[in-house]
């Protein structure tokens, strides 16, 4: 590794634990409940937040095309407000395919831009749901490492809820929360089938635990974890179809003052969605909290 | 490549600099969800970060819904303080609602009980 890159790598890492010690939250709040960013799971909310990076690996299935190979992604994702309830995202991802015996291949994947608008929020209920519309666009990517020269547009529903309305006897179960969405992506091409798209969440917010429930005395950093169980879903629902995919990411969140840590497992739901286990792990920043009076806010209304 | 390296040391400085977040509990006295024996005297929250006191507010219900105590300042804007009467044995409901220094607003509720004294 270069000195340059040495430094930067210690500087860096010097201010995100100097960050970490202190905690707090961000955003993502319905009432009392914290929702945090997700890692396959596109997130119930729009808010200023960035994921700087999302690194990934895992072992793929042979396709028509390829032989079985490992997958490696690192992908920067940042979103904005524009109104409270109106957001837009904007996503690169770096691959690196690695076909069985044979060389491995890196590029770009294509440019992914979305829109989402919260139509709802209930803070006595913890619920959150949103709308939204993700464009991956087409040929904008490396045709090496398998991105499409076709573009797929995903609309899609989001949801969050928590359990805090549960009643008195049930608040052992107050802690938990569930998010998900469910979308069709269509792509351009007429070749390629429509997929159905769907993830889900299940949570278990120990700050939620210790200061709404009962305070069992978890101190840092076990204070601010949130375990967590992602599923995600593809089922091809034309054109051929295909078989439902997917995978079952069991893993754990960190939520700090203004960052979040994130580390999953991937694991394959069946041999036609890979084999082994690979793993998610995701840095994200809270810019609302960073940088609340410029970045970090709404560019029209508060 | 240089920006980029720029922009991630950025955010993490950011991230490491001066409280900018919202304020959540930390803990308090009497404890989330605790059992005490006998009426406290007055109710502590400390939060994660420093409050706007003037716009952060917190109150004890029992079980019919009256407000009980009447909240007294603070030296520390990390703690709200609220001076209780004698309560009786039974359930109480906390409800803060408060806003950090910088702006951001939050809110949570939870609950405590009484039990009667020990002898």
């Amino acid at each position: 590794m270069a000195t340059s890159n040495k430094i930067f790598l210690g500087l860096y890492t010097a201010a995100l634990c100097a960050a970490a010690p202190v905690s707090a939250l961000g955003h993502g709040f319905a009432g009392q409940r914290f929702f945090p960013a997700t890692l396959a799971t596109d997130d119930p909310f729009v808010a200023d937040e960035s994921s700087l990076p999302t690194v990934s690996s895992r072992r793929v299935p042979a396709s028509d095309e390829e032989p079985a190979g490992r997958e490696s992604t690192a992908s920067v994702e940042i979103a904005k407000r524009i109104t409270p309830r109106f957001g837009l995202g904007l996503g690169v991802t770096g691959l690196q395919t690695k076909p069985d015996g044979e060389s491995a291949q890196r590029g770009f994947d294509n440019i992914a831009v979305s829109a989402k608008y919260q139509f709802h929020e209930s803070d006595e209920r913890e619920a959150i749901a949103s709308v939204g519309l993700d464009w991956d666009v087409g040929g904008t990517g490396a045709k090496r490492v398998g991105a499409e020269s076709f573009s797929t547009v995903t609309p899609a529903l989001f949801f969050g809820k928590g359990l805090g309305d549960l009643p008195e006897n049930l608040s052992g179960l107050r802690p938990f929360a569930v998010t998900g969405s469910i979308g069709v992506a269509m792509p351009s091409s007429s070749a390629a089938p429509n997929v159905l798209a769907t993830g889900f969440t299940l949570q278990y917010s120990i700050p939620y635990l210790q200061s709404a429930v009962k305070d069992v005395g978890l101190r840092a950093p076990f204070n601010r974890m949130i375990p967590i169980i992602e599923i995600t879903m593809e089922k091809p629902i034309d054109r051929g179809g295909g078989p439902t995919t997917g995978t079952v990411n069991p893993g754990v969140l960190w939520a700090g003052r203004s960052m979040q840590l994130g580390l999953e497992a991937i694991v394959p739901m069946n041999s036609r969605s890979g084999s082994g286990v690979g793993f998610i792990a995701q840095l994200h920043f809270y810019l609302d909290d960073l940088f609340p009076q410029s970045l970090g806010r709404p560019i029209y209304g508060q | 490549m240089k920006e980029i390296r720029l922009f991630l040391l950025a955010l993490g400085l950011a991230a490491a600099g001066p409280t900018f977040a919202h304020a959540y509990l930390d803990h308090a006295s009497p404890a989330v969800g605790a059992s005490v024996q006998g009426s406290p005297k007055e109710l502590q929250l400390w939060f994660s970060e420093a409050l706007d006191t003037t716009q952060s507010t917190v109150e004890v219900f029992d079980q019919s819904g009256k407000g009980m105590g009447r909240q007294q300042t603070s030296n520390d804007p990390t703690v709200l303080i609220i001076a209780l009467p004698t309560l009786s044995p039974g359930r109480y409901r906390v409800v803060w609602r408060v806003r950090s220094a910088d702006g951001h607003r939050s809110k949570g509720r939870f609950r405590f009980s009484v039990l009667p004294q020990s002898k």
